[in-house]
C-alpha cells in the first residue's frame, strides 16, 4: 500500500507539487494523467527516495518515506520515464543481476527470477546480448524487468510504454495487469489516455503540481461513453478543468 | 556495507573493461608512451653526441694565434668563418664559439697563466651545442697540455705556432691523452635530467588521467546516462555505492600507473648498460607502492569533482585542469637535490610523491620517507572521500540539473 500525504516540492522559485495526496491500495492500479511538466515525474522520483518532500510525508508497505528510505526502496520498484537506466556495456542478464545484488538477492534467487521475467517480458532470445545493441522497446522491457528484479511490493513506471510497439506495450501492460493480480500497488503515468484508462483502476489527474481530479475509471466508464470521456481527461490535463 | 560495495566494484571493472576507449587510453598508451619517449631520446641523444663527436664546427676570433693553427691541426674540429658568431650559433651552423686573447701566445712563452685566454661560448638553448662541449673541453684541455710542455722549447710566439701545428706532436698527444667518451657520461648526463623530470611527471599523468575518464564515466556519466537514479532507487546504502566507486576509479588509475612503471621497466631491461638508470626489487617494491596510493589519492579526487558534475562534458572541463595542476609541483621539484628533500617537502601534495618518486631513482630509498608521504595521501583521500560521500548523500548535487 501507498499513502502520500500532502507532499509538496518547491525547488528554489518553482513549486513543483502543491500538498498531493492520495492512497494507492494494495491490488490496485492508479494511473497518473498530466501534461508535460505537471509534477508526474518529481512525484515519482519523491515516492522512490529519489528527491526530499519539501513538506509532507508518505508510507509505502509500512515504511516511513524520510525516516526509513532504505526500506522503501526495497520495497519499491522504479521506471523512470525518459531514460532507461541500463548499461549499455553489460548484458540484460548481468544488468538484471547486478540490480538483484544491490537489492540483497542471493545469486541463486536472482537466476531464477531473471529467468521469470525473461519468460514474462519474452527476451530470452537476447537476455546474453549486450544492452548497447537493443532497440528501444527491447530496451525498455528489460528496464521494467529491471526495477522489478526484486519483486517489490510496490511497483512506480513513469511511462512505461514510451517507444514501445503494440506488441511489446501489451506485453508490459499485461504484466501491470498481472502484478495488480498479485497484489501489488501499482502506479504508472502515460501520455495515452487511452492506456490510462484502459488499465488503471483510478486516475489522478495532476495540473500544475497540484492534483485537480481522482476518479474511479470504472465508475466513469459506467457514466460516460468513451468518446465524452476522452474529452473530459482532455480538458482536465490541457485547462485544469472540468467540462462535461 | 562491504559486500556491496565490492558488488558495484566488480560491475563497475567488468562495465569498463569492456570499453575499448578504456583500454586504449588507460592501459596501451601508457604502458607504451613512456618507454617509446624515453628510447627516442636515449636515440636523439646519442645521434647528436655521436655527430658531436665526429666533426665540431667552431668559430675562432683571430687566426693569428697557437690556438687557431692547434685546431686546424684536427681533422674533426672545422673553423668556420662567420660575421655573426650569435646568429650562427643560434642556427646550428657553428656549435661553439672561442674567443681567444691576443696575448696568449706571448703568456705561453713568457709562462704567464694562459688558463684565461680562451673563453669558450655554447648556445645552451642547442643540444647539439651543448652535446660539443665535452669535445671541446677535451680539445682544449689538449691544447694546455700541448702549450705546457712546448713552452719550455721554444723562444717566440710564432715557434710557439708552428711547432703545436705539427702533425708528429699533435698525434703524439692524443696518443697519450686519447678522447674517451666516457661511455656517454655526457649523454647520459642529459638524458638523467629528462628521466628525472620525465618520470615523475609520467607517472603523475597516468595515475591522474587513468583515473579521470573513468571517475567522470562512474558518477557524471551515470547522471548523464540516467543510470545513476535506478541505482539510487535500489535498497544498496549510498557510502556502498560510493566506496564500490571509488575502488572501481582507484583501480583504473592503478592499472594505468602500473602500465607506466611496467613500461619503464621495459625500457630499463631493454637499455641496461647503456641506461645508468636501474632499480633494486625494493625500489621498484617501493614505486608501486606509491604509484598505488597516488592513483587512489587522484581517483578521490577526480571522483569528488565527478560526483559534483552534472554531465561527462562538464567533469572534463574540471578535471583537464587537475592533470594539467598536477603537473606543476614535477617542474618545481625538477631542480630540487635528493639531498635537500625535507620533511616540508613531503608534507605539500604532489611534491611530496615526486620527492619520494626522485629518492627512488637516486638509490636513496627513504622508509621513514615513503610512510610519511602514503600516511598523507591516506589522510587526502579520506578527506576526498568524506566530500564525495557527502555530496552523493546530497539531493541538490547528484540532480544539480
Amino acid at each position: 500500500m501507498i499513502k502520500i500525504n500532502g507532499i509538496s516540492k518547491v525547488f528554489k522559485k518553482c513549486e513543483a507539487l502543491k500538498n498531493v495526496t492520495f492512497d494507492v491500495n494494495d491490488g490496485e492500479i492508479v494511473g497518473l494523467l498530466g501534461e508535460n511538466g505537471a509534477g508526474k515525474s518529481t512525484l515519482m522520483r519523491i515516492i522512490s527516495t529519489m528527491l526530499t518532500p519539501t513538506s509532507g510525508d508518505a508510507q509505502i508497505s509500512g515504511h516511513d518515506l524520510l525516516s526509513e528510505p532504505e526500506e522503501v526502496r526495497k520495497s519499491i520498484g522504479i521506471l523512470f520515464g525518459s531514460e532507461v537506466g541500463l548499461y549499455e556495456r553489460l548484458t540484460a542478464r548481468e544488468n538484471l543481476a547486478y540490480f538483484a545484488s544491490l537489492n540483497g538477492m542471493s545469486s541463486k534467487d536472482a537466476s531464477k527470477r531473471i529467468s521469470e521475467l525473461a519468460d514474462i517480458f519474452d527476451f530470452n532470445d537476447y537476455i546474453d546480448r549486450r544492452v548497447g545493441t537493443f532497440s528501444r522497446g527491447m530496451k525498455q522491457k528489460i528496464a521494467i524487468a529491471r526495477a522489478i528484479v526484486h519483486d517489490p511490493s510496490a511497483i512506480l513506471l513513469d511511462e512505461p510504454d514510451a517507444g514501445l510497439d503494440f506488441k511489446a506495450s501489451k506485453i508490459i501492460f499485461d504484466f501491470i495487469e498481472m502484478s495488480k493480480a498479485n497484489n501489488k500497488s501499482i502506479i504508472f503515468s502515460s501520455h495515452s489516455i487511452e492506456n490510462i484508462k484502459n488499465y488503471s483502476d483510478r486516475m489522478v489527474v495532476i495540473h500544475k503540481g497540484q492534483i485537480i481530479k481522482v476518479f474511479d475509471v470504472h465508475e466513469y466508464r459506467e457514466k460516460y461513453s468513451d468518446r465524452e470521456i476522452n474529452d473530459i481527461l482532455f480538458n482536465l490535463v490541457s485547462e485544469g478543468e472540468e467540462n462535461v | 556495507m562491504f559486500k556491496t560495495a565490492m558488488v558495484v566494484f566488480f560491475k563497475e571493472m567488468k562495465d569498463l573493461l569492456r570499453d575499448k576507449k578504456t583500454f586504449i587510453m588507460g592501459l596501451l598508451i601508457p604502458l607504451t608512451l613512456l618507454p617509446v619517449m624515453l628510447f627516442i631520446i636515449d636515440y636523439s641523444m646519442n645521434s647528436s653526441q655521436r655527430r658531436a663527436d665526429d666533426e665540431i664546427r667552431i668559430a675562432v676570433s683571430s687566426k693569428d694565434n697557437s690556438f687557431y693553427r692547434f685546431c686546424t691541426a684536427h681533422d674533426d674540429i672545422k673553423v668556420v668563418d662567420v660575421d655573426n658568431t650569435k646568429a650562427a650559433m643560434e642556427s646550428g651552423i657553428i656549435s661553439a664559439y672561442i674567443k681567444v686573447s691576443e696575448n696568449i701566445d706571448d703568456d705561453i712563452v713568457k709562462d704567464k697563466d694562459y688558463t684565461q685566454d680562451l673563453d669558450i661560448q655554447f648556445n645552451t638553448s642547442s643540444i647539439g651545442s651543448m652535446m660539443s662541449t665535452r669535445k671541446i673541453a677535451y680539445y682544449r684541455d689538449l691544447y694546455f697540455i700541448l702549450a705546457q710542455s712546448l713552452k719550455k722549447h721554444v723562444s717566440s710566439a710564432e715557434e710557439l705556432r708552428n711547432m703545436i701545428s705539427n702533425a708528429d706532436i699533435n698525434g703524439a698527444v692524443m696518443k697519450e691523452y686519447p678522447y674517451t667518451d666516457d661511455d656517454g657520461a655526457a649523454n647520459i648526463d642529459m638524458s638523467s635530467m629528462y628521466f628525472n623530470m620525465l618520470v615523475p611527471m609520467m607517472l603523475i599523468l597516468y595515475c591522474c588521467v587513468g583515473s579521470s575518464s573513468t571517475a567522470s564515466d562512474l558518477s557524471a556519466g551515470e547522471k548523464e546516462r540516467g543510470t545513476l537514479e535506478a541505482l539510487l532507487s535500489t535498497g544498496a546504502d549510498r557510502t556502498s555505492i560510493i566506496v564500490g566507486k571509488l575502488l572501481a576509479t582507484t583501480a583504473m588509475g592503478a592499472m594505468s600507473g602500473l602500465c607506466t612503471v611496467l613500461g619503464l621497466s621495459v625500457y630499463l631491461i631493454v637499455s641496461s648498460g647503456t641506461s645508468s638508470f636501474s632499480l633494486t626489487f625494493f625500489e621498484f617494491l617501493a614505486l608501486l607502492i606509491i604509484t598505488l596510493f597516488t592513483s587512489m589519492f587522484f581517483a578521490a579526487v577526480n571522483l569528488t569533482i565527478g560526483v559534483y558534475s552534472k554531465s561527462s562534458k562538464e567533469a572534463q572541463t574540471y578535471l583537464m585542469p587537475v592533470s594539467v595542476i598536477s603537473l606543476i609541483p614535477t617542474y618545481f621539484t625538477y631542480t630540487l637535490d635528493v639531498g635537500s628533500i625535507n620533511i616540508e617537502y613531503l608534507c605539500i601534495p604532489i611534491v611530496n610523491i615526486v620527492c619520494v618518486i626522485k629518492e627512488i631513482f637516486a638509490g636513496s630509498l627513504n622508509p621513514l620517507h615513503i610512510g610519511i608521504v602514503v600516511g598523507w595521501l591516506l589522510l587526502y583521500v579520506a578527506a576526498a572521500f568524506s566530500l564525495t560521500s557527502y555530496m552523493f548523500k546530497k539531493e541538490s548535487v547528484v540532480f544539480r540539473n
